[in-house]
């Protein structure tokens, strides 16, 4: 049964949680980590049982990470961002496998991109990079400009060539 | 010494023809799909270009197996008459060709299986299994005319229908002239049964390993498979032909139509393939042959 | 490196068997980035491809020109060399669009190359992000004009200096050392403190 954007903002605002209005179909929500899997579990049970991707955005300036997990319903037509914060430092949040089976790739990927562990997925192995030695190079403290004037001579400007 | 340089000679006009209908068949389908196409000489550049490349073998039965494949159609191709000129003047006897013809097949699954690549073996079980689905009705077309000329022999076949046109084969038995036409498509390997070469799925099948030179045999195989197999269809049902200029074209008219029937056609999957040919060409074949047993 | 030094004097048969080898190049039907895309028109009806003999082919081991088209990651970089490795002499590369000249709009990324030429040896870059189907066949009629003259011969530069391409590979594909000097370690005491002058 479908309800309005307006609805499911008083619901949320109802349980206690701090809602934003981004656009017309969509929400974003800022949740603690200690409680993320039940936040999940009551968002699913209102009819938002879509996960279409997790990632992760580095606020170097006051040493966060933030992790967002982007949920759809096909009920309601609305998107959500849920956005939990973490530690800089020892990033661990815990894993949403158990809900959703295709959290297994993105959990990998944002493990390899930016060093946050998931416990509870036993498999963080790399997908994309071999033979990786640096810090995940998503960071914002990565140079990338750097590492491929170091590594592979680029040139600013394309040099000569 | 003169039937060594009688078999050389008529090797070479073999693979001359061959390579001379692939490149025009290369033309006229790019002229189908309103575009220029290579020009008619395209296939010995091909041929000429692969000779000179270096090839990578894995071991002997490698190199065995792909003489032995452009070996046995070349045997076949020494018992089929040409215009009344035979090179081997023994009996011409169909079936003795129809046997020869799967030495070739069995040249190129030994190749092939000895190179070790899945997608070669996929190939090589592909092509046996095409074999076994078109050699059904192609035989009972031969069993039909046969039965109604009383010899095997290509030879005295092709002889019965002299005369006028209307005395060919074709006119006389049309419905053993199509299902023959449809197992010609699958005998020459062309599109809608063309799983065994399939190019985006398999790699080209049991081509998947050979570079230079053994590339070069197998295109020299496949020219001369279609000079035996047009050759084969022209005596049964066009009645041969008095000088080989008339013959040539004849044949010439027969790969036409398969390179139309080629260039508008996707293609079949094996069991597909298989079903088709074991029902439809099958069932008109019978057909053909219970009206010629009632005569 | 050594630069290839052309042989003035070519025999009869060399002209004959490179005749024949410009008229009918093949080339690998593998597509290694968005470069891929101006390959299409150049093989169907409006920019037919197929008159000079052009052809595509399934294989490494049955085809002549291996085109490198767009950008080149280092998973791609590892399985071009050893498709390039795969294929029998005489073979030629072909550089299609600006990244793999110098780097294009991906130069300052952390997994695409800059320069295709000091991994395999390339004979023929054409620039252009794409380059358009005409410069296509441009590139191509100037690789049969190379082959008939005997300067294509990129391919035995590869087996000469092999210690030289060897350890460019080596140094892109095995790395044990961190680039920037950061190990995992060292990152999570807060800022890096080493080593990024």
């Amino acid at each position: 049964m479908k309800m309005q954007k307006s609805d499911i903002i008083n619901i949320l605002v109802d349980r206690g949680y701090s809602v934003f209005d981004l656009y017309h179909n969509q929400i974003a929500l800022a949740v603690k980590k200690e409680n993320l899997l039940n936040d999940l579990i009551f968002l699913r049970s209102i009819g938002f049982e879509h996960l279409s991707f997790i990632t992760a955005v580095d606020f170097i300036d006051e040493g966060e990470f933030e992790v967002v997990y982007h949920i759809w319903s096909y009920t309601h037509k609305i998107h959500i961002l849920v956005k939990v914060r973490v530690d800089r430092n020892n990033p661990v949040v815990p894993t949403v496998i158990d809900l959703w089976e295709q959290s297994q790739f993105y959990e990998q990927e944002v493990h390899e991109f930016f060093g946050i562990k998931f416990e509870g997925n036993n498999d963080l192995s790399p997908l994309f990079l071999e033979n990786w030695v640096d810090i995940p190079p998503l960071r914002k403290d990565f140079d990338t400009r750097e590492f491929s004037i170091r590594l592979y001579d680029a040139e600013v400007d394309g040099g000569d060539r | 010494m003169m039937a060594v340089l009688r078999v050389f000679l008529f090797s070479l006009f073999a693979i001359f023809i061959g390579l001379l209908f692939m490149g025009i068949g290369r033309k006229v389908i790019a002229r189908i799909q309103l575009r220029y196409g290579p020009p008619f000489y395209q296939a010995f550049l091909d041929v000429g270009k692969l000779f000179s490349r270096k090839s990578i073998t894995h071991n002997f039965v490698m190199d065995l197996g792909m003489v032995m494949s452009l070996g046995g159609l070349l045997a076949t191709m020494l018992f089929v008459p040409i215009a009344g000129h035979v090179a081997i003047k023994t009996s011409t006897n169909l079936i003795v060709i129809m046997y020869l013809m799967a030495i070739g097949y069995l040249g190129m699954a030994m190749a092939v299986a000895a190179s070790g690549n899945p997608n070669a073996t996929i190939g090589v079980s592909r092509a046996l299994t095409m074999m076994l689905g078109y050699e059904v009705p192609f035989f009972t077309v031969m069993l039909g005319l046969i039965i109604v000329n009383g010899t095997s022999s290509l030879e005295l076949i092709s002889q019965s229908q002299a005369g006028s046109i209307l005395n060919w084969n074709m006119i006389r038995f049309p419905l053993s002239f199509i299902a023959a036409e449809i197992a010609l498509q699958a005998m020459m390997g062309e599109k809608p049964f063309d799983a065994m070469i399939a190019p985006a799925e398999i790699a080209s099948g049991p081509m998947v390993e050979l570079s230079g030179k053994y590339l070069g045999l197998a295109f020299l195989t496949h020219a001369v498979s279609i000079f035996v197999e047009t050759a084969i269809i022209v005596n049964l049902f066009m009645g041969g032909a008095s000088n080989i200029f008339t013959f040539v074209l004849k044949q010439f008219e027969i790969y036409l139509i398969t390179v139309f029937i080629e260039a508008v056609f996707p293609r079949f999957r094996i069991e597909q393939a298989v079903k088709f040919l074991w029902t439809v060409p099958m069932g008109i074949a019978v057909l053909q042959l219970i009206l010629i047993l009632l005569k | 490196m050594q630069e290839l030094k052309v042989e003035k004097k070519r025999s009869c048969i060399d002209n004959v068997i490179d005749f024949f080898r410009q008229r009918s190049i093949w080339m690998l039907h593998y597509c290694t980035g968005c470069g891929a895309v101006e390959l299409p028109p150049s093989m169907t009806s409006r920019w037919d491809m197929e008159r000079f003999g052009i052809g595509p082919m399934a294989t490494p081991r049955q085809a002549d020109v291996l085109l490198v088209t767009g950008y080149v990651s280092l998973k791609t970089l590892k399985r071009i060399i050893r498709t390039y490795e795969q294929m029998p002499e005489p073979k030629w590369v072909l550089a299609f669009g600006s990244c793999t000249v110098n780097g294009g709009i991906y130069w300052d990324s952390y997994n695409t190359i800059t320069n295709l030429a000091e991994y395999i040896p390339v004979d023929i870059t054409v620039s252009g992000c794409m380059p358009r189907p005409e410069a296509v066949m441009d590139a191509l009629q100037t690789l049969m004009k190379m082959i008939q003259s005997g300067e294509a011969g990129a391919y035995k530069k590869y087996k000469e200096n092999y210690e030289y391409y060897k350890a460019n590979q080596d140094r892109v594909l095995k790395k044990t050392v961190p680039i920037l000097g950061q190990t995992p370690k060292n990152d999570l005491e807060g800022k890096n403190e080493d080593a990024k002058e």
